[in-house]
């Protein structure tokens, strides 16, 4: 098995595709650095007597809304502003991680079982070892990627411009994410090795489009369970609140910061809504606003899979 | 230990249906044994059970003396180098990269040799060259270095010379005589390129539907399909007495039928017979090689 584990970083390290993602992560920095330029050139206005901050990016070109309430005076406010959201380099390097993360495991196991694997049983390597030196050297792949991502997201937080209240908000967004992604990960490597072992490549692609399948189904749940309002209320002509009673579908606590991380951790959705959080005394209430980044949803989507489809594609040509 | 290889009811099914069936062969030590049959009749079967890619579905077989069911056949297996179908490589690396990751996987002490092998299969001048840009034939090359890592005292080679120009497959067949020679390698191979085997192999099975129709040795081969012509007569003995005289090689092989061997005039033969009063029936000249003699025994077997 050290044969074999040996044998695999070599070839990590010898080949291609850490350098891919290595390259890719540069990429994307240096794209979310230059798109990330006109963030701070905001502009606003005033509509119906509230002011609007409209935030553009050349490439994202989005804007949000908060809303919040002013505790101490018990009045509650409605605001649009600029929505300034954690994902940007931080985001894009988990996804990149992903998918990068996804194409070494996923080539490494469709070389290992059609063409080289043949080398290694030949010589008297167990099947056994074989995939149980895979597993290891996905988890290491996959810690490697994982810090990685963890960095990106740390500097990001640290380099922001809000009160610590904001940033420890972010920072426990993060981590709770961070978790979620590894069990993710954990559990695509386990059924990986298990269907590569007993049922071939084929189902493995099968199970990973059911994956995001899965992934994508579970962020739409997600999506309408937190756009649900903590209270439903009515209003007169003026606009003042006529009745307001709690909204027995509204979440909170944990249930709220699961689909809270499903949404964040979805490839397909994440760009496709923003999540405006209150800023203040109630740092666990958030507000969701829907599908503002679709395009950019789909964007990264073909980017990122058409990379993998060309990778594949050369992998496949031995 | 005489036999490399010995294999006993070697069977593989797939379904209902059987791939190879009651295979039981053996392979001399220092022997190069050419596996011949159509496509699909199981020679690739053959050489994965041998080499422990796939399991039998029933019968066993030894390498190096050691059953297939016992644990010590991992360490066997080390003395086995393997090219099966495809070549197994790595595209993104190099030809030494990939022959070196074997050398990984041998747990072998040192790298030493790798240049050496490159040389052999020639592909020493591919330098960075990564292996998933290589042609067909350098690729095949790549393979038999691979299969070549750590000096295996067994070779299974499949096909080993497909895709290789007219100078590669010179270049391979040399290169498996010097192994074999030098290095007492015995090397099971299988080709569909007959005449090319000829050159090789010291034995041979012929295998159709699954089945070893028959093994022979390369000097029984030869002695079988040698150029002989089957003359039927009216007076043997007068011809045996002539065919003496003339110092030609024959064999009596009917109550009025000799068969001769090599080049001879037959006219001449046939003038002084008549001179005796013996006379010529017929004559039926038998010039085969391996090719043709594949074609008689899977023609047999249908």
């Amino acid at each position: 098995m050290t044969k074999c584990l040996k044998s695999d970083f070599y070839r990590l390290f010898r080949g291609r595709a850490l350098y891919i993602y290595l390259g890719l992560i540069l990429v994307l920095s240096i794209l979310t650095a230059v798109m990330n330029v006109p963030k701070f050139e905001l502009s606003e206005a005033v509509m119906d007597g509230e002011t609007i901050t409209v935030q553009s990016w050349e490439a994202f070109s989005y804007y949000g809304e908060i809303v919040y309430k002013d505790k101490p005076s018990g009045e509650q406010l409605r605001e649009k502003k600029s929505v300034i959201m954690l994902e940007s380099f931080e985001k894009i390097a988990g996804y990149a991680a992903i998918y990068t993360f996804l194409f070494i495991i996923i080539s490494e196991f469709l070389s290992e079982k059609n063409k080289t694997m043949k080398n290694k049983v030949a010589v008297g390597v167990s099947r056994f070892g074989i995939y149980v030196s895979k597993f290891i050297f996905s988890l290491a792949v996959y810690i490697f990627t994982y810090v990685i991502h963890a960095l990106a997201t740390a500097a990001v937080i640290m380099s922001r411009k809000e009160d610590i209240l904001v940033k420890a908000v972010y920072l426990q967004d993060a981590v709770f994410s961070l978790a979620v992604f590894g069990l993710l990960m954990v559990s695509v490597i386990v059924l990986i090795i298990g269907i590569f072992y007993c049922i071939g490549p084929y189902a493995c692609v099968a199970i990973a489009l059911g994956f995001i399948v899965a992934a994508v189904g579970l962020s739409n749940i997600a999506t309408t369970k937190l756009d649900e309002p903590q209270y439903i209320e009515t209003y007169n002509e003026e606009g003042v609140v006529l009745s307001r009673e709690d909204n027995p579908a509204y979440v909170s606590g944990i249930e709220r910061s699961i689909y809270k991380g499903i949404i964040d951790y979805n490839p397909v959705t994440a760009f496709s809504s923003e999540r405006d959080e209150r800023s203040g005394e109630y740092p666990d209430d958030y507000i969701y606003t829907s599908n503002v980044q679709i395009r950019s949803a789909i964007l990264w989507f073909v980017i990122y899979n058409g990379i993998s489809i060309v990778c594949f594609k050369k992998m496949e040509r031995l | 230990m005489d036999h490399i290889i010995e294999t006993n009811n070697l069977s593989k099914k797939y379904g209902k249906q059987f791939a190879l069936k009651d295979a039981s062969i053996s392979i001399p030590k220092g022997s190069i044994y050419g596996l011949v049959g159509r496509n699909g009749a199981g020679k690739t079967t053959f050489m994965r059970l041998i080499t422990g890619i796939q399991k039998p579905t029933e019968g066993d077989y030894k390498i190096f003396g050691t059953d297939c069911h016992d644990k010590a056949i991992t360490r066997q297996r080390k003395r086995v180098g393997a090219l099966i179908e495809k070549p197994g490589i790595f595209a993104d690396l190099t030809a030494y990269s990939n022959i070196k990751t074997q050398y990984i996987n041998l747990g072998l002490p040192s790298y030493e040799g790798i240049d050496e092998l490159l040389e052999l299969v020639g592909l020493a001048d591919t330098g960075k060259k990564l292996a998933g840009m290589f042609s067909l034939g350098m690729k095949q090359r790549l393979g038999i270095a691979i299969a070549l890592a750590g000096s295996p005292d067994l070779l299974v080679l499949d096909e080993p010379i497909n895709g290789l120009d007219p100078e590669g497959i010179v270049n391979i067949r040399e290169m498996l005589l010097k192994i074999n020679k030098e290095r007492g390698t015995t090397i099971l191979i299988s080709s569909h390129i007959l005449g090319e085997l000829e050159h090789l192999a010291t034995d041979y099975a012929f295998i159709e539907k699954g089945r070893i129709v028959q093994q022979i040795s390369a000097e029984e081969m030869k002695r079988k399909c040698r150029k002989s012509t089957l003359i039927k007569v009216t007076k043997p003995e007068i011809f045996c007495r002539i065919l003496d005289d003339m110092e030609i090689e024959y064999q009596v092989t009917g109550e009025d039928e000799l068969t001769v061997f090599g080049d001879f005039i037959l006219s001449d033969v046939v003038i002084a017979a008549a001179k005796d009063g013996a006379d010529i029936v017929s004559s039926t000249v038998n010039d085969e090689n391996l090719e043709s003699y594949f074609l008689d025994i899977i023609g047999g077997c249908e």
